[in-house]
Order: C-alpha cells, then sequence, then structure tokens
C-alpha cells in the first residue's frame, strides 16, 4: 500500500511538472501583447563516439592530417553567406590564426574573389579531402588531393554540382599542443575553436588544378 | 526540464548535475522559424487548394498579423509570404513556383521528414537574426527521398512581421546533396 501511494504521489508531482512546463512555453512580447508558441523540432542529436579517445590513442599523424584536411577545406568552401565570408577574412578567422602573413594574404589577393563572386550568386562549395596524406621523397611539401563540389543553382532540386578536382602542397609547421591540457580544456569550454589549440602553421601552399 | 523565465525572456534547462543550457527568447524563436519555413518551401500537398492558399500573396498589414493560434501553424493562408522577406518571396515566385506547379499538375507531393530536420546556427544569433544551416529528407511519392542542404538568413523588422516577434527569413538558399 506504501508502495502504491509512493508511486502515485511520484506520478501527480510528474504530472504537475509537465503541466508547469508546458504552461510556461510559451514567449510573450509585451510591446505587442501577444503571446507565441514556438514550434520545437528534435534536437540534432550527433552520432555516437562508442570511447572518447585521449590526444596519445589519437596519435600525432592522424591529429596533424586532421588540421590538413580542415585547413584545405577551410581554403575552399564557400556557403551563401557574406557575413561568413568576413569572418574568414578577418584577422581571428581560423586561416589567418594557421597561416604566415604572406599565405593568408596570398589566398585574400587569389582565391576570395572567387569566393566572393561565389556568395552573390548564391553558390555553395563542399571540399572533400583525400585521406592520404604525405610528403613525396625530396620534398619538404605535403601533398593533399581535394574534390570540390559546386552547386551553382540555388533553390533548385534538379540542379547538380560541377566537380573538379585539385591538388594542394603544403609547407607546414607541427609541433603538438600549445598549452597544457588543463588550458586548453578551459579554452574549449570558453568555445574557442579546437583546431586553434596546436601549433600548426602553413607556411607556402602550392595548388594544382585538374582538368 | 527548461524553466522559462518571463521578465528576460532567458530560457534555463534544469538537468542532472547542474549542467545549464540557457535558450534565450531570440534562438528559440529563430529556430523555430527556420524549422516552420524548412516544411512549407519544400511542401507539396496533394490537395491544391492547400497548396495555392499556402503559396499565395496576401496584406502584410492584415493577413500576416492575424494572430497564430499555436504552434506557428499558420492557418490563414499566405504562410510563405508571411514568414518571408520581399526578395525572398519574389525568388520563390519568380524561380520555384513554376516547377512546384509542374510537379504538382503530375501528381507529385512533397513533404519533410520531421525527424530528419537538423538546425544548426552558424555563428552566434542575436536579437537582431541570425544564419542558420538545416539538413532535412524531403519525400517525394514520385522519385523517394531527397537529402538537401539550406542556409537560412533571419533578420528582424518588429513592425512588420508581428506573429513571429518579428523575425523573417531575410535570404534562403537550398541545394539537394543527395
Amino acid at each position: 500500500m506504501k508502495k502504491v501511494f509512493g508511486f502515485l504521489t511520484g506520478f501527480l508531482i510528474l504530472l504537475i511538472t509537465f503541466a508547469i512546463v508546458y504552461l510556461s512555453a510559451a514567449i510573450y512580447d509585451t510591446q505587442s501583447s501577444q503571446t507565441v508558441e514556438p514550434y520545437f523540432f528534435r534536437p540534432w542529436t550527433r552520432p555516437n563516439i562508442a570511447k572518447p579517445k585521449t590526444l596519445d590513442e589519437v596519435g600525432e599523424k592522424a591529429l596533424r592530417n586532421m588540421l590538413v584536411q580542415k585547413y584545405v577545406k577551410e581554403y575552399f568552401y564557400e556557403i551563401p553567406s557574406n557575413d561568413d565570408l568576413v569572418v574568414r577574412t578577418s584577422y581571428s578567422g581560423f586561416l589567418n590564426l594557421m597561416s604566415t602573413a604572406k599565405v593568408f594574404d596570398d589566398w585574400k589577393k587569389n582565391i576570395v574573389p572567387e569566393l566572393s563572386a561565389m556568395v552573390q550568386n548564391g553558390y555553395m562549395r563542399t571540399v572533400t579531402v583525400s585521406d592520404e596524406i604525405f610528403k613525396p621523397a625530396n620534398s619538404d611539401y605535403w601533398q593533399v588531393d581535394y574534390e570540390l563540389k559546386t552547386w551553382e543553382e540555388p533553390n533548385n532540386l534538379s540542379a547538380t554540382p560541377k566537380i573538379t578536382y585539385g591538388t594542394v602542397y603544403l609547407d607546414i609547421v607541427y609541433a603538438g599542443l600549445h598549452e597544457p591540457i588543463e588550458k586548453v580544456q578551459k579554452k574549449l569550454l570558453n568555445g574557442e575553436d579546437p583546431a586553434t589549440m596546436f601549433i600548426f602553421e602553413v607556411q607556402d601552399i602550392i595548388v594544382r588544378d585538374k582538368q | 526540464m527548461i524553466y522559462a523565465d518571463a521578465p528576460n525572456g532567458e530560457w534555463e534547462l534544469i538537468a542532472p548535475k547542474k549542467q545549464e543550457t540557457k535558450i534565450p527568447y531570440y534562438v528559440a524563436m529563430q529556430k523555430s522559424l527556420v524549422g516552420i519555413i524548412t516544411e512549407k518551401w519544400f511542401r507539396i500537398a496533394g490537395d491544391m487548394k492547400q497548396n495555392e492558399k499556402m503559396w499565395s500573396e496576401c496584406s502584410r498589414e492584415t493577413v500576416c498579423s492575424k494572430r497564430v493560434t499555436s504552434n506557428l501553424k499558420m492557418t490563414q493562408g499566405c504562410d510563405l509570404f508571411c514568414l518571408t522577406g520581399d526578395t525572398v518571396f519574389s525568388d520563390f515566385e519568380d524561380n520555384v513556383l513554376s516547377t512546384y506547379r509542374a510537379r504538382e499538375s503530375a501528381g507529385e507531393t512533397w513533404f519533410v521528414i520531421p525527424s530528419s530536420v537538423k538546425i544548426e546556427s552558424l555563428g552566434t544569433p542575436t536579437e537582431k537574426g541570425g544564419l542558420w544551416r538545416v539538413n532535412a529528407t524531403i519525400l517525394s511519392n514520385k522519385i523517394g527521398k531527397m537529402d538537401v542542404i539550406a542556409f537560412v538568413e533571419v533578420s528582424r523588422q518588429n513592425a512588420q512581421y508581428l506573429q513571429t516577434l518579428g523575425f523573417y527569413v531575410s535570404n534562403f538558399n537550398s541545394y539537394k546533396i543527395r
């Protein structure tokens, strides 16, 4: 009897809680004296990671490759937003933080005008970077193959993307984390870009398009 | 559990281990708007009258300011018009509507699978608006599933978009990725 009473009490508390949440889940606009009920979608649940890995478990090579892939994506991607391009070309942008001043200026001079024209026309471009990142014998440059997919017609779902391929050669400096892991954790909690926690700088880049 | 603080408009998620996630009203409102526009933009109903109602243009002052009954589920018609800026709606009328009418005439229907809708902000949304990326899957009765990505820019004009606290879609670009 005691268990049944406990169960009913718990159930009643649960009902009251849901009622309170339901009744308070509206936004009241004092200016127009109107209540607006937002519509909620299922949160995006990211794919499960079986077991978190430490930096040592991931390994130096995999970390360097991840940073190279991120760099090449940042170099070429484009979304239809002028604000996004403004951030990327600013001094706090990822590419500026991860490049020498000359490489960043060359990117702004050679690549950004094309990206800017694409933004104005509502294009979107995605970048896929090969997993095979290697340094050929007798070379100081890492060789990276990539694929660009460019959608040139927004809001036309019959349109197919234009696909092009190329190779970049990167001269990089990489030396692991900037700071002890405790400081990195604090920075991550403050919302800083995880990639900028590493000593990684592109000192020269050569781009070769493939036909 | 979400606690909504009416005076300052902040939403607070009360979770175990004292983790706190605050959802400001302008984020909740913009996210709602982005989800709704995605559902409506890619919707071709089997009922032509329903489509006509959803795709038509109305007066912003009269029809678009009518009180929304619940969950932004509009019933007065002109759904897309009332949620978008003039440029976006013109783009829809000029470049999208003719292909939708052709599909409608051929008996094709489109429906966004609700559980496929994934919305993420790009940058930090503010009380003036924000940029959002949406991934969704459309189900067509003729060609099956289509995965799309859309970039939705939200802006604010308090005097014109009363149903959404002034927020409206000022730019909408979508692409079929698969």
